[in-house]
């Protein structure tokens, strides 16, 4: 059998697509460094602002809004009671925190009631947002004092559980939380500061979550930021500064950010009753609900705004292990074609401004295609070398070109990170990330690209979305 | 189209290398150099930290003694000083905190300060205003009520925030006037300012009240409910409850909960009509809740099968029928 056809093929391949996959990487690397270049703008006015932001003075005013932070907990016994105490110890003037048991199978409700002295409230909870888990019972503290409750429902999920807790919720705000995260004790203040800086228009706010990995959390709190052990972990504490911090950072700069992440975002709770909470049925519910109200809003063309706060609030565990984060990965991409196919018709729509003109396209080119571009990129390029179709080392110097590009968005990321937060102070902990960031490249990059088509191809062919279990190996909290 | 040479990758290769040595460098340099500022700033601290604790801890006649020691601090320790005595300010009270603004205006804290009002640097201008708002002398009103006028929002933001430490109830207009439009001075801060003063100028909160601007009844509105201002109680239930703006008619709903009395009951259940916004009604029986007042439990009553499940919840919650009373709570 003959190769030529095939070689012929590649060669018509590399000879389209050759400059045109330089100029995607060239644009995509661009594009993030036009990201952190916004961010770093975002940054220098939040730690100016920082220094006045009279943090102190919000901690005691009564015009600070009240705030419910919800905690759906589903087979939580671990982390339950260190979940609630840290967040009923939080500096805030007026919060209230709900847990919702999403008919855990433990001993979630068992310590709660126990430790909290809970007894049946016979409160009604039904609310505006249709939920599918029958409550069971709703408890509260005999100690009045205490601003917990307690809604134990039968188990429907994450998102119906959080639309349960959105019911209850009495307070102005509402903040969600997963139980497993850990909280900075300034958390609530200041990711509710640009609710009470610009109360009539701000209507969402989202805050930095990091990698708690390898920190060591005492009493609830992240004292001791360390970088994790894992290389899998390490890498993505690497991504999380680029993409998650610094990324959403110059998204909100750009008056265009569309994803708050729902292991901490903060709502107007009106808002989230007009919106009709969650969608039970995303996978991708926390992109979904940002989306949904930003079409809302638009659409009712009301002045409104979507906020990111710089400031880290949030830690939470990441996969270190592969088959975690391949199945967070395929889940991840799923639910991010899920919400943009959803939500095409705002896509180059002038009427939803740059949501619509630059967000949504950025997202379809560059988010969901990458994966695609890269696993092709995977596949034709050593097949060219294999039938000798490809010049060694003009492919080594592209490659090359690409990667160092991608490690240079990575060191202005690392400088942005140094200059403001500076949270991973050891000399130990800077190397580590830079050399996770060469080591991202060598297998990670193109793993996640394979996991995350993966998970576009299961949602093509309809296959039923699961969320999977995270195995959490804990912070070890003392 | 892009045509690639050999050159060209090369050269960008080489590019992209530089300037990721660039940025490492820079990363170190950075790290380096706020490790030197972080240790001369230990050295002086362990130096100051406990001149500066002696006075927080002194009691009558140890005050004035330990008070002179920090006033006698070498120029070079002072400023690490000053940054302590300033923080302390938020937790000190009575003897100490006089004798610490003595020994501010001595070393010429407060002179300086109000000199920086002035100054071309944003950061400078707040840092003074904070400054003269922690110390709370009246000598710096003039300057920060000008600063409320800055064109930089930090600096108007914290003029704001610093007038309500001096705590004067004659700077209530002012402070209003302060959330003119396009001040951007965030309203929780002037409320929080104007709460600081513990009393306030009930003309200017009433004029607040039937104000242009949406921000400014919002804020006048929250602060007569937080002080307790009943003379503006009927303003609040008249024009608040019928505001033709929905934040303000929910912030009039609650405050009517500590200014409001059995008059206020009438107005309150018209704003549990269902042609109001949910939020209005949702303020409105919470309030109604929370008064002990026949005609208020009466029009709860009413509410307890109404269509909006928040509404009917609070009905429900403070109207308790014989079934669902007592119980466990």
């Amino acid at each position: 059998m003959t190769l030529d056809p095939v070689r012929d093929a590649l060669l018509t391949f590399f000879d389209v697509s050759g400059p045109w996959l330089l100029l995607y990487f060239f644009l995509i690397n661009t594009s993030y460094l036009v990201l952190i270049i916004l961010a770093s703008v975002n940054f220098g006015r939040h730690l100016r602002r920082t220094q006045f932001s009279g943090t102190t003075s919000a901690a005691r005013s009564p015009l600070t809004p009240g705030v419910s932070v919800l905690l759906p907990a589903y087979n939580e016994a671990n982390v339950i009671l260190d979940s609630v105490r840290s967040v009923l110890d939080l500096r805030y003037p007026d919060h209230e925190v709900v847990v919702i048991n999403d008919g855990s199978t433990d001993a979630t409700l068992e310590r709660l009631v126990e430790t909290f002295g809970l007894v049946r409230s016979g409160r009604d909870v039904a609310g505006r947002i249709e939920v599918r888990g029958a409550v069971r019972d709703v408890w509260v503290p005999a100690d009045e004092s205490i601003p917990l409750v307690v809604v134990d429902k039968e188990n429907s999920g994450r998102s119906d559980s959080l639309n349960m807790g959105i019911n209850v919720a009495s307070r102005d705000l509402v903040v969600m939380v997963d139980a497993d995260s850990v909280l900075d004790p300034d958390a609530l203040l200041v990711v509710s500061k640009p609710f009470a800086d610009d109360p009539q228009n701000v209507v969402a706010t989202g805050g930095v979550i990091r990698a708690a990995n390898g920190c060591r959390v005492v009493g609830g709190r992240v004292v001791d930021v360390r970088m994790p052990r894992s290389v899998v972990a390490r890498i993505q504490v690497v991504e999380y500064l680029r993409s998650f911090l610094l990324g959403r950072a110059g998204w909100s700069q750009a008056d265009a950010l569309i994803l708050i992440s729902g292991a901490f975002g903060m709502f107007r709770r009106d808002i989230l009753l007009e919106a009709g909470g969650l969608d039970a049925d995303s996978i991708g519910e926390d992109f979904e609900l940002v989306m949904r109200i930003h079409k809302m809003m638009k659409d009712s063309k009301r002045d409104y705004r979507v906020v990111f706060v710089a400031e880290p609030v949030s830690w939470t565990e990441v996969p270190d292990t592969l088959a975690v984060l391949g199945r967070q990965r395929r889940r991840w991409h799923r639910g991010l074609w899920e919400v943009l196919w959803g939500y095409r018709r705002m896509t180059f729509n002038p009427r939803y401004g740059r949501i619509g003109m630059v967000a949504l396209p950025y997202y379809w080119f560059f988010e969901l295609f990458a994966p695609l571009l890269e696993v092709v990129g995977v596949i034709v390029v050593p097949l060219g070398l294999l039938l000798g179709v490809v010049n060694v080392p003009f492919a080594v110097a592209f490659l090359l070109v690409a990667y160092v590009y991608a490690f240079f968005v990575t060191c202005a990321a690392l400088l942005v990170e140094e200059i403001s937060f500076h949270r991973y102070a050891r000399w130990r902990d800077l190397g580590a990330i830079v050399l996770a960031s060469v080591a991202e490249n060598i297998g990670y990059r193109q793993l996640t690209a394979l996991w995350r088509l993966q998970g576009w191809w299961a949602s093509l062919r309809k296959k039923k979305a699961v969320w999977g279990t995270m195995t959490r190996a804990g912070f070890g909290s003392s | 189209m892009v045509t690639l040479s050999w050159s060209v990758l090369i050269g960008t290769l080489v590019v992209l290398v530089v300037c990721c040595t660039a940025l490492l460098v820079a990363t170190v340099a950075v790290r380096l150099s706020r490790a030197r500022r972080a240790r001369r700033h230990d050295e002086r601290t362990a130096q100051v930290k406990p001149l500066v604790l002696e006075v927080l801890t002194a009691e009558d006649e140890e005050v004035a003694p330990a008070c002179e020691a920090v006033a006698a601090l070498p120029d070079t320790l002072w400023p690490t000083a000053e940054t302590f005595v300033l923080a302390a300010f938020d937790s000190v009270r009575g003897e100490v905190r006089d004798a610490l603004v003595q020994v501010l205006i001595q070393r010429g804290t407060l002179e300086r300060a109000l000199a920086a009002t002035q100054s071309r640097s944003a950061v400078r201008r707040a840092r003074a205003a904070e400054v003269i708002g922690l110390v709370g002398h009246v000598s710096g009103r003039r300057g920060l009520v000008r600063l409320l006028s800055d064109p930089n929002i930090e600096v108007r933001t914290v003029a704001a925030r610093a007038l309500g430490q001096i705590g004067d109830p004659h700077l209530t207009s002012i402070l209003l006037d302060s959330l003119r439009p396009g001040s951007d001075v965030p309203p929780s801060v002037v409320g929080t300012a104007l709460l600081g003063s513990g009393e306030t100028d009930t003309a200017a909160l009433e004029a607040g009240l039937a104000a242009d601007d949406e921000v400014v009844r919002l804020t006048a509105i929250a602060v007569s409910a937080e002080l307790l201002v009943l003379a503006t109680a009927r303003a609040v239930a008249d024009r608040g409850l019928t505001d033709p703006s929905v934040t303000v008619r929910v912030q009039a709903a609650r405050a009517l909960a500590r200014l409001g009395g059995a008059w206020a009951v009438p107005a309150l259940a018209a704003a549990t009509d269902p042609t109001e916004a949910s939020v209005v009604r949702v303020a409105a029986t919470r309030t109604l809740g929370e008064m002990p007042f026949p005609p208020a439990r009466a029009h709860l009553a009413l509410l307890r099968d109404d269509e909006d499940p928040d509404v009917r919840r609070l009905a429900t919650a403070a109207t308790p029928s014989r079934e669902t009373a007592g119980g466990d709570r």
